[in-house]
């Protein structure tokens, strides 16, 4: 058995509804709730779901950006916990960089391409400035840009060179694992698959391990080795991509991939109602249950746990 | 069998927009930009046509051009917008406002940023059918009950509510449903519908793109549908234009395009999309090289000859005609001419 590059154990976090002058509670919204998951080396995990389901939070705290309530991560043999000061923090992460949707908006516009992507070179001093430039003009050329970049500022590039710049940015300290919020979301077809292309290409270069993040699932289905569903800050359902997308079990699963437009398919259609209307549920059962076509009694007493029930494929689901 | 394009105008009854060389420039200090550069359309009655493109392909200039809502320093210069057999790109804006809303209305993407956020949904429905039925002006209790019948239409639940309720209060879908209600309460020839589920989670959008099928046969609407996801089209068009570089370059039926592309860019988008049950592992997605180029510097001959695979040295330096092959499948491209 392989050595687990990423494992994540009942990581949880709840953000509290704050009123008034005094910053009173009055209520809590979990965003993650107590999630377990495993990433190998050189593996994809993708992680699908709706806005606001919680992964981009869970992206969050894993990297600590966010500290979560409780819950262990455990990356390539050090510990990250919620109670750790900044710099032991920092030091762990460079093995961990992460990519963001907004291209736009993940740039600072007064920087050239060239000082964004020694930036990170230089925070953590792992060279001399000569060698950290040199570094940079190779990152460039990695990720398909052109060296004569290097002295231009983000706003004359396109999307998708801007998501080249955020990726080389993210490779400066070489890290084992990338977390890539939403990386093609925001680009045009064409030029998604470019990028989608290139993280590919990368991945087997250097033997890089990805959390690929994305609300599309046919996105997660070309780069995933495995596929992690999440519904309202739980994973509902985990597995090889191959099984999630052929042979799904959980009802949220199904639906998500029923829901996907696609040549020659008009007319099946399996009516799932949008998650926003059920935001509000909190009973003890199954969260997914007012959305259910195939629910029981018991999904209303007890709440699913994500359990084994092929080899691979974990389920949280009663039916099963 | 070829033919050229027809020029003249068609005036036959099943055709409710025809749209014919419609050219719409912006005139910026540095230089003319042809956001749409002879355009030609045809919309049949009752049926959805699919307008896909990129960002910047021009597709939301033809949907406000159509609206004649091109915004400065953009102006309609040359063409006709035949609508129901009469020219709408030299009307007087007064005689506009009377088809915009009641005969052709539009839908955009972000449904937030279309609503106004210090009214009431209620209010801000009611306001769109007293506008246009000049005999409910006056009785707001009458426009809100039609408000309510509209809201209901549209399956938002429990109406009679939910027209208290100020925008903020709705998920994103809700909100597409209302802005779709406003839109066709008025029950207009013709619905333009802007990226209308971009925004919304795919479960949503499944259920936006049912409701606006279910709506058109209600209403006998037609519907122009600008998105860039070839999936919608496949899924809610009957007819399909692909759009590059403010022309379309193809069009056709829907079944036929994605039976048999023939233009090259429209090929290029179909291989850069992912398919469901193929990963990295058994195939590689093969991109369209390069990047839409800037209107600043738009290639000389056909506008996709750059980034095109195929192309011939013709195609650098003349622009490929329309050439219309069987079954109304046209195609700008020097390989079927």
């Amino acid at each position: 058995m392989r050595e687990p590059i990423l494992t994540v154990k009942g990581i949880h976090k709840d953000y509290h509804i704050k009123t008034g002058l005094t910053n009173r509670s009055v209520g809590r919204i979990t965003a993650v709730d107590k999630v377990d998951l495993e990433i190998y080396p050189n593996e994809t995990l993708g992680l699908v779901g709706e806005s606001g389901c919680g992964k981009s939070t869970l992206a969050r705290l894993l990297l600590m950006l966010e500290r979560p309530d409780y819950g262990r991560v455990m990356f390539d043999g050090y510990e990250l916990r919620p109670d750790m000061d900044k710099i032991a923090i920092r030091h762990v992460r460079r093995g961990m960089q992460v990519i963001f949707q907004d291209p736009f908006g993940s740039l600072s516009p007064r920087k050239k391409v060239i000082s964004i992507i020694e930036e990170p070179l230089i925070v953590h001093a792992v060279a001399s400035r000569k060698e950290i430039r040199k570094r940079a003009l190779e990152l460039l050329g990695l990720v398909g840009l052109p060296l004569d970049v290097a002295n231009r500022y983000p706003h004359e590039f396109s999307g998708g060179q801007r998501q080249r710049i955020g990726i080389a940015r993210a490779l400066a300290l070489e890290p084992r694992l990338l977390i890539c919020d939403e990386p093609v979301s925001s680009l045009d077809v064409s030029i998604q698959a470019q990028v989608l292309n290139l993280l590919v290409g990368l991945q087997q270069k250097l033997k890089l391990s990805y959390l690929f993040i994305s609300h599309d699932i046919s996105v997660v289905n070309y780069v995933s080795d495995r596929i992690a569903v999440m519904y309202m800050g739980k994973i509902v359902e985990l597995g090889p991509t191959d099984t999630i997308i052929n042979t799904p079990m959980h009802p949220y699963t199904r639906c998500l991939l029923a829901s996907i437009p696609r040549v020659g398919q008009r007319e099946k259609r399996i009516n799932c109602t949008s998650k926003k209307d059920y935001l509000a549920y909190s009973g003890t059962g199954c969260s997914y249950l007012p959305r259910c076509d195939m629910a029981m009694d018991i999904c209303s007493q007890s709440r699913p746990r994500l359990e084994e029930k092929e080899d691979g494929h974990l389920v949280a689901c009663h039916a099963y | 069998m070829l033919m050229q394009l027809p020029n003249a105008q068609i005036k036959t009854d099943d055709v409710i927009l025809h749209i014919e060389n419609l050219r719409t420039y912006f005139f910026t200090r540095e230089r003319i930009v042809r956001a749409l550069d002879g355009v030609n359309i045809s919309l049949k009655r009752s049926v959805t046509t699919g307008i896909v493109g990129e960002s910047g392909c021009g597709k939301t200039m033809l949907a406000l051009s159509i609206m004649r809502l091109v915004p400065r320093p953009g102006r309609i210069v040359g063409g006709h917008i035949w609508f129901e057999g009469k020219d709408i790109v030299g009307l007087d804006e007064e005689s506009m406002r009377e088809i915009r809303g009641a005969e052709i209305s539009m839908i955009f993407q972000e449904p937030m940023t279309s609503l106004n956020p210090v009214f009431t949904i209620g209010e801000q429905v009611a306001e769109t059918i007293a506008l246009h039925q000049r005999e409910l002006r006056g009785s707001r209790s009458f426009a809100l009950q039609k408000a309510i019948e509209v809201l209901a239409m549209v399956g938002i639940p429990q109406p009679e509510k939910r027209i208290k309720d100020y925008p903020h209060q709705l998920s994103g879908g809700m909100r597409q449903r209302v802005m779709i209600g406003m839109a066709l309460a008025c029950k207009p020839k013709l619905m333009i519908a802007d990226e209308p589920t971009t925004a919304l989670d795919v479960t949503s959008q499944a259920q936006i793109l049912e409701l606006m099928e279910g709506l058109k046969d209600e209403i006998n609407t037609s519907i122009i549908l600008v998105t860039h996801d070839l999936g919608v089209v496949a899924e809610t068009c009957q007819d399909v234009s692909v759009m590059y570089m403010g022309k379309v370059v193809e069009s056709s039926k829907v079944d036929t395009l994605f039976s048999n592309p023939l233009h090259p860019y429209t090929i290029g988008l179909m291989r850069s999309r992912p398919v469901l049950g193929k990963t990295a592992k058994s195939y590689r997605l093969k991109p369209i090289p390069g990047t839409v180029p800037t209107f600043r510097d738009v290639p000389k001959g056909c506008p996709f000859h750059d980034r095109c695979e195929v192309a011939m040295s013709i195609c650098s330096e003349k622009e490929p005609p329309a050439t219309l092959l069987e079954g109304s499948h046209m195609v700008r491209c020097w390989r079927h001419v």
